[in-house]
């Protein structure tokens, strides 16, 4: 609800008033995550990635300084749409099974929601720079910083990724398990911003389509990375 | 002949072909993901039985939804030649310009994303190792000091102990006095009589002579109730590819390390040499 009013403040140029509620809402997410972890120590819940992924985002905004209300609008009610679809579509109520009782099982959820969060910065500040009028924002300090988060977005990724291969192995000895096609649906993800850094350091693309890769990265990373962490429509409760 | 391995070398070297590659594994893939989703019972005995079995027997008597896993190990075989072709002569062109480079630091820092791509190669090569060469026995189950011989290897493994840890407390209320930790005890012995007392556990696997032992099911699993009789299931695998894949990771991470630090101010200044 705080990341709903920081976003509905943004519209009014409320920007002090939007970023306590990001604050807010990023120290509530944050005893929520502590809280998700504690209840279930040493195991792990699974499909908690969509609350994680809500924080580090809300950490990102917190912490990152905009270039204009209009980027600022954007990263804000992108965040308060995470919040609301992690907030009512959970899929935490499975109980926690033994194999998740390792590091790499939290480092796997962990690393991955950090990764989801910086792919949806990328996005955030290519789509900020497309919505803007042009030659308002130079073309090289955006294309930077989208390609510092998609960077940062990758590297969470891959090390998330062989922490799962690393706990597939340890708990089923097999490289993956194909009970869940999460590794397949990983695999889209990996290879969609691997694609992405190739096109962006070898220039092969003018600015704008770069950008307009960046906000369909987001689409790739929310379709295959977060939607198989969300159930159906649920009521939020108290405790998973 | 020279002539076509310069063509066919010129041609893998191509960075439009990585493009494209990349594309059509990104579509793939997805495709992939929604017919696992729907039919995950064809793909599970990948975990147990080795990829040419598989594909004789469940990937082409169900090829309307596998198709696509043959089409991603053609994409894969593909981009691992073009990823070799292409890193290659680009790590021959830094390595014979790198008296031009301002440091040594610069050529690692240079040579990081090729780091990653030759790890990418050993990685998918792991990989394939491992499905193709790996020996599998699913549901070894053992009983207390009952030597059980390992399929297709001349081993025996004794369960000689089994300590389970239960939960007691009110915060994770379903497990209340149900195990959240095992650990089996293991004797190993081969055909030359030597022996190895290992522990196997959720999580832990044991290893001997090249076999590694995972513990997949256990009992008894609960305080009171049916008494159950004790027993460890196990997942025995002998894997030669599991080296290399973790070679592999190994490499990529350090790749991908020099990578990050080679895009933040430090690494940009030493890139171009004008750090002192």
């Amino acid at each position: 609800m705080a990341h709903c009013i920081a976003a509905l403040s943004s519209f009014f140029s409320a920007n002090k008033l939007a970023e306590s509620f990001v604050g807010l809402g990023f120290l509530l997410a944050g005893i929520s995550c502590i809280l998700r972890l504690m209840k279930w120590h040493p195991l792990l819940a699974l499909y908690q990635a969509p609350y994680f992924a809500v924080w580090a985002f809300a950490g990102i905004c917190l912490f990152r300084s905009f270039t204009d209300n209009r980027e600022r609008r954007l990263f804000f009610v992108m965040l308060a749409a995470l919040s609301l679809l992690a907030l009512f579509f959970p899929k935490d109520h499975y109980l926690p099974f033994l194999r998740t009782r390792t590091i790499f099982a939290f480092l796997f959820m962990l690393l991955g929601a950090g990764a989801r969060a910086c792919f949806f910065a990328a996005a955030g500040v290519a789509g900020a720079w497309l919505i803007s009028p042009e030659g308002e924002h130079p073309a090289k300090i955006a294309k930077a910083s989208w390609r510092k988060w998609t960077v940062w977005g990758f590297a969470l990724f891959t090390a998330s990724m062989f922490s799962g291969e690393l706990w597939s192995y340890l708990g089923w000895g097999a490289p993956i398990v194909w009970e869940d096609p999460a590794v397949i649906a990983g695999m889209v993800v990996w290879f969609y911003y691997a694609l992405f850094l190739h096109l962006d350091l070898l220039r092969f693309f003018e600015t704008h389509r770069i950008a307009w890769a960046a906000v369909f990265g987001a689409v790739i990373a929310f379709v295959f990375a977060c939607l198989p962490d969300m159930g159906r429509f649920f009521p939020p409760t108290w405790m998973p | 002949m020279d002539a076509l391995i310069k063509k066919i070398w010129h041609a893998l070297a191509s960075v439009r072909l990585t493009f494209v590659c990349m594309t059509c594994l990104c579509v793939c893939a997805g495709i992939g993901y929604f017919l696992i989703r729907s039919q995950v019972h064809v793909f599970k005995p990948l975990q147990d039985l080795s990829l040419i079995s598989w594909a004789k027997t469940w990937g082409l008597t169900h090829i309307s939804v596998t198709w696509w896993f043959f089409l991603l190990l053609a994409l894969l075989a593909l981009l691992c030649l073009n990823t070799l072709v292409c890193t290659t002569d680009r790590v021959n062109a830094i390595w014979r310009n790198r008296k031009r480079l301002p440091s040594r630091t610069s050529l690692v820092l240079r040579l990081s994303p090729h780091i990653m791509h030759y790890s990418l190669i050993i990685i998918l090569a792991g990989y394939l190792t491992s499905y193709i060469f790996a020996n599998t026995v699913t549901s070894l189950i053992l009983l207390p000091d009952r030597p059980t011989r390992v399929e297709n290897t001349s081993i025996t493994i004794t369960l000689t102990g089994l300590q389970t840890r239960t939960y007691q407390g009110k915060r994770m209320a379903p497990f209340d006095g149900r195990a959240i930790n095992a650990t089996a005890s293991l004797l190993f012995e081969d055909s030359k009589g030597r022996t190895k007392t290992a522990q196997a556990g959720i999580n832990r696997p044991a290893r001997f002579q090249g076999l590694s032992v995972h513990m997949a099911e256990f009992a008894p699993r609960s305080e009171g109730g049916m008494v159950r009789r004790k027993y460890a299931g196990l997942t025995v695998r002998q894997d030669p590819g599991i080296p290399i894949y973790y070679a592999g990771m190994a490499l990529f991470v350090l790749g991908l390390i020099f990578y990050v630090f080679s895009i933040t101010p430090w690494g940009e200044r030493h890139m171009r040499g004008s750090y002192a």
